[in-house]
């Protein structure tokens, strides 16, 4: 299903014509394989030259110093940090688990990260290459950028959404984009094969591929900032609590999860981190509190923490790790809301409460093993073991400030 | 930016033009490869096996390369069409194709004979998850028969009988012959498999692994399977013994001291487990979904199935 999508009309049609070009002399060599067709034409998806299938998950981590611009990618399998193309004034990096972008004013430059995770459901395949840059796509600050494994799409600071094929970034190039009708409030996320978004007064629409309207649910979700694609559906932040739509059997449906009691304006949730995959989300609560959807149980828990700077947590019963101003990590129990673990101060120099504006500094990023903290004064990145109460495995020293950090390798 | 969109789709329909007009001369020349009977196997190791059937009775073409995943690899435009131009498909099926099978399936509704082997030979269930099967497929048929070489002699019969019946102009005596002479050798590698296992106590006979394709190995060899979670390469960096704990129970479930796992660092992870088991373990690599190039260790289903033999035989009696 995956390989159909990914090849356009013109490009199989283009195949059909080379191949055959190549088969239709295959009685005469007398031999008989496979390997006779071209390799781009039976090219599994997923593939990339120069690309390999590895064992095991290949997660990196891609850093930046917008100060200096300075660019890494760490591995952490080999701890091997690789020097790539600088990049000034990044007011934000976000990454798809492939791919990263460097938000700036001129445009969102694109970095393959070279690690990335294909999903089947029942199993999953884990390739590596090699990082390279991709380009630039249109739009400054403000711009957010959400993929699914066919297409990405670009919603400006406007509400103007562009949809990209995934498959032109895998190749090294941005390519052209299909805009889609309307602007919209918060990003355009694809999920489920189609594309959902919020339109400027609030309602939630539903695009296919193709940039068409679809039968979208009847749900409405005011002052939307913040989502999050979970296996159980797609997350909205709205001003009275949650909407997760789904999907099932080509249907949209959409469910609210309210906060259950009044939440003020700078309470509410606004941003969700979590584990890729997981169904647990976090956000900060105003100034000393966490937010913690359990989206499987459509519950809010509210976790009363020190000073928050950052906040994540791999869920399925492992601790809310927050990263508090004291520059320390403290582990706090889901369920009781009480602290059971903490490091010590690990981040350099006093980490700001409730940054606004800038998206620079500390992140907790979690995947299915470890958690990541960076340091930028300090110059280094901690790898956390979250379910031995918040050890410090590795830690790794860099010769950059890394402000700016994601993971991808999923 | 719209003059450049417009300027390069010029291109492609010159492009496609120029393709037609090459494959149109291409097509009058070439006229012969059209004649021959053609069978086509969506894997490799179906694909050997039927090329081992056939000889230079028919065309062979085998769909999945060397080294691939049958579960992800994908067809082209061309090698679909080339299915529904087949005069026999020969394919493993109960899912394990999960890209090719509707090509399969379109190819069967336009007339074309297929053959489903792993149906064919009669499937075994997958094992609960707990007795080592994967998460989410207890109880669907299990598509990995090629691990008991018994079974493989039942599928060699039914290729045969398929391939004299459906593949016009071959010859059905070098057929049968080629057929023959197969199902020996394969009733010697399941001789030599017997005689091998024979030297591991049989409390031994487990396999700790993270693959779930060897419980037709299991139940024709008298081994049980323990599945356990390998610790991925972060984790190996500074492992707690939570990261090891699914492995470490599975061994001492198993008594045994040796992993069958694809490892990036099988000695680091052999060395963690040592730490945290005491005395030596060995992780083991075995072939599973696909067979390697020529001359790199499994390019033949035999090659691969006396790799294993080996491999486990080794790994479990410290050889």
């Amino acid at each position: 299903m995956f390989v159909r999508r990914n090849v356009t009309t013109w490009g199989s049609a283009a195949l059909v014509a080379v191949s055959l070009l190549t088969t239709s002399c295959a009685g005469q060599d007398g031999t008989a394989s496979g390997a006779r067709t071209t390799p781009s034409a039976s090219a599994p998806h997923g593939y990339v030259e120069g690309a390999q299938e590895k064992a095991e998950q290949q997660s990196r981590l891609v850093l930046n110093d917008p100060r200096t611009g300075d660019t890494r990618v760490l591995d952490l399998i080999t701890g091997k940090v690789h020097e790539v193309s600088r990049t000034t004034g990044t007011t934000e990096l976000t990454t798809d688990g492939r791919f990263g972008y460097f938000h700036t004013a001129g445009g969102t430059h694109v970095l393959d990260g070279g690690a990335w995770m294909v999903d089947h459901g029942d199993h999953v395949h884990y390739y590596s290459a090699a990082i390279r840059d991709v380009g630039r796509l249109p739009g400054g600050p403000g711009t957010r950028i959400r993929s699914d494994a066919a297409v990405t799409a670009v919603t400006d600071e406007d509400g103007r959404a562009r949809v990209y094929r995934r498959a032109g970034l895998e190749k090294g190039k941005v390519g052209s984009a299909r805009t889609l009708s309307g602007t919209h409030a918060g990003a355009v996320v694809p999920y489920a094969e189609h594309l959902l978004g919020v339109t400027e007064d609030g309602k939630v629409v539903v695009y296919d591929r193709e940039g068409k309207r679809a039968a979208s649910p009847d749900a409405q979700c005011k002052e939307v900032r913040g989502d999050a694609v979970t296996r159980r559906g797609v997350v909205l932040g709205c001003a009275d609590g949650a909407l997760l739509v789904r999907e099932d059997d080509g249907t949209f449906t959409a469910q609210k999860i309210p906060y259950g009691s009044d939440v003020p304006e700078k309470e509410r949730a606004t941003a969700f981190r979590h584990r890729p995959g997981s169904d647990t989300l976090t956000a900060p609560a105003g100034e000393r509190a966490v937010w913690v959807l359990d989206v499987t149980e459509r519950r809010w828990t509210r976790v009363k923490t020190g000073p928050v700077v950052s906040a994540n947590t791999a869920g399925e019963g492992s601790v809310l790790i927050v990263l508090e101003t004291d520059g320390a990590l403290h582990g706090y129990e889901i369920a009781t809301g009480k602290q059971v673990s903490n490091t010590k101060p690990l981040v350099t120099g006093a980490p700001d409460a409730g940054r606004e504006g800038s998206n620079a500094g500390p992140v907790i990023e979690v995947d299915r093993s470890r958690a990541y903290l960076n340091d930028p004064r300090g110059k280094s990145v901690y790898e956390i073991d979250y379910n031995d109460n918040l050890r410090i495995a590795r830690t790794f020293h860099l010769d950059i400030e890394p402000a700016l950090m994601v993971e991808t390798g999923r | 930016m719209t003059t450049r969109t417009r300027g390069s789709r010029r291109l492609r329909t010159l492009l496609l033009a120029l393709l037609t007009l090459a494959l149109a001369g291409a097509g009058t020349g070439c006229t012969s490869s059209d004649d021959r009977p053609r069978v086509v196997v969506t894997t490799n190791i179906l694909g050997d096996i039927t090329q081992e059937i056939v000889g230079d009775e028919a065309d062979v073409t085998v769909l999945m390369k060397p080294n691939a995943d049958p579960h992800s690899f994908g067809l082209s435009a061309v090698q679909a069409a080339e299915l529904e131009r087949a005069d026999l498909v020969v394919f493993n099926g109960l899912g394990l194709e999960e890209n090719v099978l509707r090509h399969v399936d379109a190819a069967r509704e336009s007339g074309v004979a297929t053959l489903e082997v792993g149906k064919a030979v009669g499937p075994l269930a997958f094992q609960a998850h707990d007795d080592g099967g994967p998460e989410e497929e207890a109880g669907q048929p299990d598509p990995h028969f090629w691990t008991d070489p018994d079974r493989v002699r039942k599928a060699v019969g039914l290729i045969a009988d398929q391939v004299v019946e459906n593949v016009d102009g071959v010859d059905e005596k070098a057929i049968r012959d080629n057929a023959d002479r197969y199902d020996e050798q394969l009733a010697d590698l399941t001789a030599w498999m017997e005689k091998s296992f024979d030297r591991i106590p049989e409390k031994e006979r487990a396999l700790v692994t993270n693959h779930h394709v060897f419980g037709y190995l299991a139940e024709r060899f008298g081994f049980r399977v323990i599945g356990a979670v390998i610790p991925s390469g972060t984790t190996l960096a500074s492992p707690s013994s939570s990261d090891l704990r699914s492995l470490t129970r599975a061994m001492r479930e198993a008594g045994v001291h040796t992993v069958f796992a694809d490892s990036s660092q099988p000695k680091r992870l052999a060395e963690v487990l040592r730490t945290e088991m005491g005395g030596r373990v060995r992780v083991v690599e075995l072939y599973s979904e696909s067979l390697t190039e020529k001359g790199k260790g499994a390019g033949t289903y035999l090659q691969m199935m006396r790799a294993n033999t080996t491999a486990m035989t080794d790994g479990l009696t410290g050889a």
